[in-house]
């Protein structure tokens, strides 16, 4: 990394745009955000309670809190453990020679660059059960069990929105690691062969250790996009509205509609706090089993 | 070249497997195209489309093309996106070269600060931000739809900067600090070029980023700004869901950005590349 | 990195500068830092002013006969007027093209509206996050009963503005419109319909089988289990189940067990579980399982099933009257509609129902109140909301509604309307329980109610179990509902038996042939 001469005057003006929109734009909300989560308050007439760590407390004994947690949980796992290498499977495919690479590769930006409430509304256009061609042609081939719903089953409907979001989010991480596997010189793979190590010995030595890197940024980014992105939220309220029952409120979900339908901003607040409490965790646990590794 | 020795059966297993995968990520696009051409009542009747033909009608689009907010909201939705882009572009370069290149006292603090302050719940922020806009008479404006949307984008955006940056290599800028330029032109004249790929990712994330956003849209746009993913919410009224025309108002509102990423992979992909992995 | 002799000059020089530079930077970001601070410190600790409570004025002013023209103001002002998609007729989705927005600017040259748009799904957490906010957004904005209640402290009430409300005109008000623009005993608006939920039926369908439109529930069971035929996609009933809209279809349920959500105590506490409201919940269930097309558990109230219904994919329908509406369409398969009262329970009540109201109110931050209250008046006026019943059609935008007040529903063009079938099941469902509830934090306690009835549909918890949940979050919700607003609700049970005969006039001033004539 380059170091210059300490120029502190140029420092000062090359950040001030930065600082000062962070001291305002930022440090200001964080602050106060933080501030709400120690009262009760509620948008109905912003009159602060001062209660301290109550909100808090009050997470610990909340069921449907721990419902949510629990349930994002899930989600994420799913999102990282299934769709992170499912992108990788992808890209993999993509990187082999095939008539018309180039529109396949520029289709995987699709799905990421919709419009989330879009990409809601399709997919349940797609999955349910009324009219959807799916859930159709499935019980006309006789695979389906009577009266069976994906967002309508309280065990299959996280499972739905997690595949939702599986779409939206996988593509993007092949993207990336196929941007990645770009670098990786032709001709080591090439030798290796010659060599006449198998296609998988060739994975597992060379290409996933040479991934490594761009592994831990889509684990990261699929942690930050399914615990607080739009995607946690829109496709919630685009699909479910947190149903059938709780069985699809996120976190996410559940800071929003306790801080605006039900009125209490303080608390909600403090789902939210915890939601990047989590995240932050999540982060820290990957760069940890990434940096040992190198 | 070295041989490669293709069998048969593995093309085809490719050309399968590409053909499955471009199915599952094209397909509820393609659904949506046609759910777009379709009258609501036809939408819903059984069989659905594939296994029955439709009729396909102009109607929805020209509905939503006819409905002046919407073709309004396109354009703001326009005007911000690429304000904020601009926005981060600049603010983030300005940041990100100091805190990559220049030494100064809390530089790692400030590097590891940024980061942190973009795992924050901007949904906890909302309230806050809105009352401060108010207060800076900001709310309902372009501006301050502007600086939402930037409090989503610019700390990462300057994480990405900075590892952009930071391979850029050294001489050139040593180079320049002998001819006396300053900093400020030497950001500006050599090293945005030099990592010009980068900033693709940067241009493109940003303004898929601001262009999708639904919360800071639907919070901070109350009268005067009215951007365009709370106009799609508007038709799940209180007396219908319109699925055809919502159908058709996602696909014109996805239309830039989609394009936007397909115009410009190749220079996403290197800018992936050359850098942003840090 | 080379080092030069003249650069080893630089260094020096520029190290000496440097120090001095970094101090000044230090201090300097100190300062900005602190006055961030400080600044953040002091917005967090100061949140906007709360509005005043409203006070009653000690001096009655002289009663303001509510006129639909405007005096001429001095200057043009533009109105910001915040209505909701499906009421569409506001707006200027009309099938007579009577356009009141229009007409009312055509009247008032001086006067510009500015129309603005939300689904009713968005309406109440954008104007909680505007009100909040404190900003200048409407002049005029749309409010039901649980709307209202919340956010009261953010609306003038009209006797702040020196206007009340003559005792005729209140009384002209069906009671529950009133609850749609009062709170604890002051008016905030006007209403602008009325609108109960009701039972349709495929009148074809039902002829073509001999079977009578039911007048008890059970008698609704066993219509459904004649016209039942899943095989050829025809289902008995169908309404949305899904969580966000499930209240009224529940009420009607729980009202037709002969229940009441609240407890009649000082409290008005909230019993989702009492004993009609758990065997409200096992009809449900039953009627979801045995009658109705599985996804109905995906759609939202008659969101979705309209157009269901509009394909004749089923036979009975429960909504709010307007779908009836399909027969003026060419395309539907519903040629005849039935249109009467929820049935109750044999025994037990004849019917229940839900009632909605709304209306528009004045916020605080409005910058234009005289004129606000001016066109109210105008959307509150006979004239308009007889238009708006006349022109029903079958369009996605226009909920049609029924007159807010008694006086306009007298008036001939409505005895004269071809779809007076509405007219007569919408008034004589006044004649029974009908209420929504509404009440401040109205969405926190429907938030676990409706999740929870869902649980009930799909069988994750028994209805007592899942009754039982609900019950003891909502003991919690009225904990801090009671700590925010006090108690002391509007009457859940307006007297509408004052009104009895007065709803049975009306109605027997409405020829209809006696094929639609339904008993009470």
């Amino acid at each position: 990394m380059a170091r210059l001469r300490p120029e502190s005057r140029d420092a000062a003006i090359l950040l001030s745009p930065f600082f000062v929109f962070l001291a305002v734009f930022m440090i200001y909300p964080l602050i106060a955000s933080f501030y709400f989560t120690l009262n009760d308050l509620a948008l109905s007439d912003l009159n602060p309670i001062f209660i301290g760590i109550g909100n808090y407390i009050e997470l610990l004994s909340d069921k449907l809190f721990q419902q949510a947690l629990l349930q994002t949980l899930a989600y994420l796992t799913f999102h990282t453990a299934v769709g992170v290498p499912l992108g990788l499977a992808i890209a993999l495919l993509f990187n082999e020679e095939f008539r018309g690479r180039g529109f396949a590769r520029a289709c995987l930006l699709v799905p990421w660059a919709t419009p989330p409430i879009v990409a809601a509304l399709l997919m349940y256009i797609l999955l349910n059960s009324g009219f959807g061609p799916v859930l159709y042609g499935l019980n006309m081939a006789g695979l389906l069990p009577p009266r069976f719903t994906i967002f309508g089953n309280p065990n299959l409907a996280l499972l739905g929105l997690a595949f939702v979001s599986l779409w939206k989010s996988s593509p993007l991480f092949a993207f990336i690691f196929l941007s990645g596997l770009q670098n990786l010189p032709s001709e080591v793979v090439e030798s290796a062969r010659v060599y006449g190590a198998s296609s998988v010995a060739i994975f597992r030595r060379i290409t996933l250790p040479f991934l490594k890197p761009v592994l831990a940024v889509n684990c990261i980014l699929s942690g930050i996009l399914a615990l607080s992105g739009t995607q946690a939220f829109d496709i919630v309220i685009g699909i479910t509205n947190g149903g059938p029952g709780f069985r699809t409120f996120m976190l996410y979900f559940l800071a929003w509609n306790t801080a605006f339908p039900w009125n209490r901003l303080g608390y909600g607040s403090t789902i939210a706090y915890v939601v990047t409490i989590i995240a932050v965790i999540f982060a820290m646990v990957l760069l940890r089993i990434w940096y040992r590794r190198k | 070249m070295a041989y490669r020795k293709r069998s048969l059966s593995r093309r085809i297993a490719v050309y399968v497997c590409v053909l499955l995968v471009l199915g599952f990520i094209l397909s509820p696009y393609i659904l949506g195209i046609v759910t777009s051409f379709e009258t609501e009542v036809e939408l819903v009747r059984r069989p659905p489309f594939p296994f029955k033909p439709i009729t396909p009608v102009l109607d929805n689009y020209i509905y939503i093309l006819s409905y002046k907010p919407f073709a309004l909201a396109f354009i703001d939705s326009a005007l911000v996106a690429v304000a904020t882009t601009c926005f981060v572009m600049i603010a983030g370069s300005m940041g990100a070269f100091a805190i990559a290149h220049l030494r100064f006292r809390g530089r790692n603090f400030l590097f590891n600060f940024v980061v942190v302050v973009y795992m924050l719940p901007a949904l906890a922020m909302l309230i806050p931000i809105v009352v401060l806009l108010k207060e800076l008479t900001l709310l309902d404006t372009i501006i301050g739809m502007v600086f939402a949307h930037s409090i989503l984008l610019l700390p990462l955006m300057t994480w990405f900067l900075v590892g952009i940056f930071e391979g850029v290599p050294p001489d050139i800028l040593e180079a320049m600090q002998l001819d006396g330029t300053s900093r400020l032109k030497s950001l500006f004249r050599e090293v945005i070029p030099l990592s010009r790929f980068g900033f693709f990712l940067i241009l493109v994330f940003s303004f898929v980023t601001s262009w999708n956003d639904l919360m800071f849209a639907n919070t901070v746009g109350i009268v005067q700004v009215k951007l365009l993913q709370p106009r799609i919410l508007e038709f799940m009224s209180g007396a219908r869901v319109l699925f055809t025309q919502m159908a058709a108002a996602g696909i014109l509102s996805s239309l830039p950005v989609v394009a936007l990423a397909i115009v410009l992979q190749k220079q996403i992909i290197a800018g992936i590349m050359k850098g942003a992995i840090k | 990195m080379t080092d030069d002799i003249s650069t080893g000059k630089m260094k020096n020089l520029s190290e000496q500068k440097g120090t001095d530079r970094r101090r000044f930077l230090k201090y300097g970001a100190g300062v900005v830092v602190v006055a961030a601070a400080a600044a953040a410190g002091y917005y967090a600790l100061t949140p906007p002013p709360a509005p005043p409570t409203p006070t009653p004025t000690t001096t009655a002013p002289p009663p303001v006969t509510p006129t639909t023209t405007a005096p001429p103001p001095a200057a043009p002002t533009t109105l910001n007027f915040y209505t909701t998609g499906h009421m569409g007729f506001m707006y200027d989705v009309g099938r007579l093209g009577w356009k009141p927005v229009e007409r009312y600017m055509a009247a008032n040259p001086n006067i510009k509206i500015n129309t603005l748009v939300d689904s009713y799904f968005d309406v109440y957490t954008k104007e909680g996050t505007t009100f909040a906010a404190g900003t200048y957004a409407w002049d005029v904005a749309y409010v039901w009963g649980a709307i209202l209640a919340e956010y009261a402290k953010y609306f003038t009430p009209l006797d702040e503005m020196g206007v009340t409300l003559p005792p005729e005109r209140i009384d002209d008000i069906v009671p529950y419109s009133r609850n749609a623009i009062s709170y604890k005993g002051h008016f905030y608006g006007l209403p602008r319909m009325l609108e109960m939920f009701t039972l349709l039926a495929n009148a074809d369908v039902l002829d073509a089988k001999g079977i009578p439109f039911p007048t008890t529930y059970e008698e609704f069971l066993e219509a459904c289990e004649e016209v039942n035929d899943p095989k050829n996609d025809l289902y008995a009933f169908e309404v949305g189940l899904k969580a966000g809209y499930l209240t009224p279809p529940y009420l009607c349920f729980l009202h037709g067990n002969g229940g009441s959500l609240w407890k009649d105590d000082s409290m008005q506490t909230v019993i989702p579980d009492s004993k009609e409201s758990i065997r409200a919940v096992e009809d449900m269930v039953y009627v979801f399982e045995n009658y109705m097309d599985p996804s109905a558990i995906e759609k939202i109230a008659f969101v979705e099933a309209s157009t269901d219904w509009y394909n004749g994919h089923m036979v009975f329908g429960m909504f709010y009257s307007w779908p009836t509406m399909a027969v003026t369409d060419p395309g539907s398969k519903v040629k005849r509609v039935y249109n009467w009262i929820w049935p109750g329970k044999k025994g037990v009540v004849r019917s229940g129902s839900q009632a909605a109201c709304e209306g528009y109110a004045i916020p605080r931050t409005a910058k234009y109140k005289k004129e606000a209250w001016d066109f109210i008046q105008y959307l509150s006026s006979r004239e308009v909301q007889v238009q708006d019943t006349l022109g029903m059609f079958w369009k996605q935008e226009n909920e049609e509604p029924i007159p807010s007040h008694w006086s306009y529903m007298t008036d001939d063009r409505l005895k004269a309307y071809p779809y007076n079938i509405i007219m007569r099941a919408q008034l004589a469902t006044l004649k029974y329980k009908a209420n929504r509830y509404e009440r401040p934090m109205y969405h926190s306690y429907v938030g676990i109610i409706e999740p929870e009835i869902v649980n009930a549909l799909t069988r994750a918890k028994t209805p007592a179990d899942a009754m039982k949940d609900a019950r003891e979050a909502c003991d919690k919700i009225l904990e801090d509902e009671y700590a925010k607003f006090g108690g002391g609700y509007y009457d859940p049970w307006p007297d509408m038996q004052k009104y009895a005969s007065r709803v049975d006039d009306l109605i027997n001033a409405i020829p209809v042939e006696d094929q639609y004539k339904f008993p009470f």
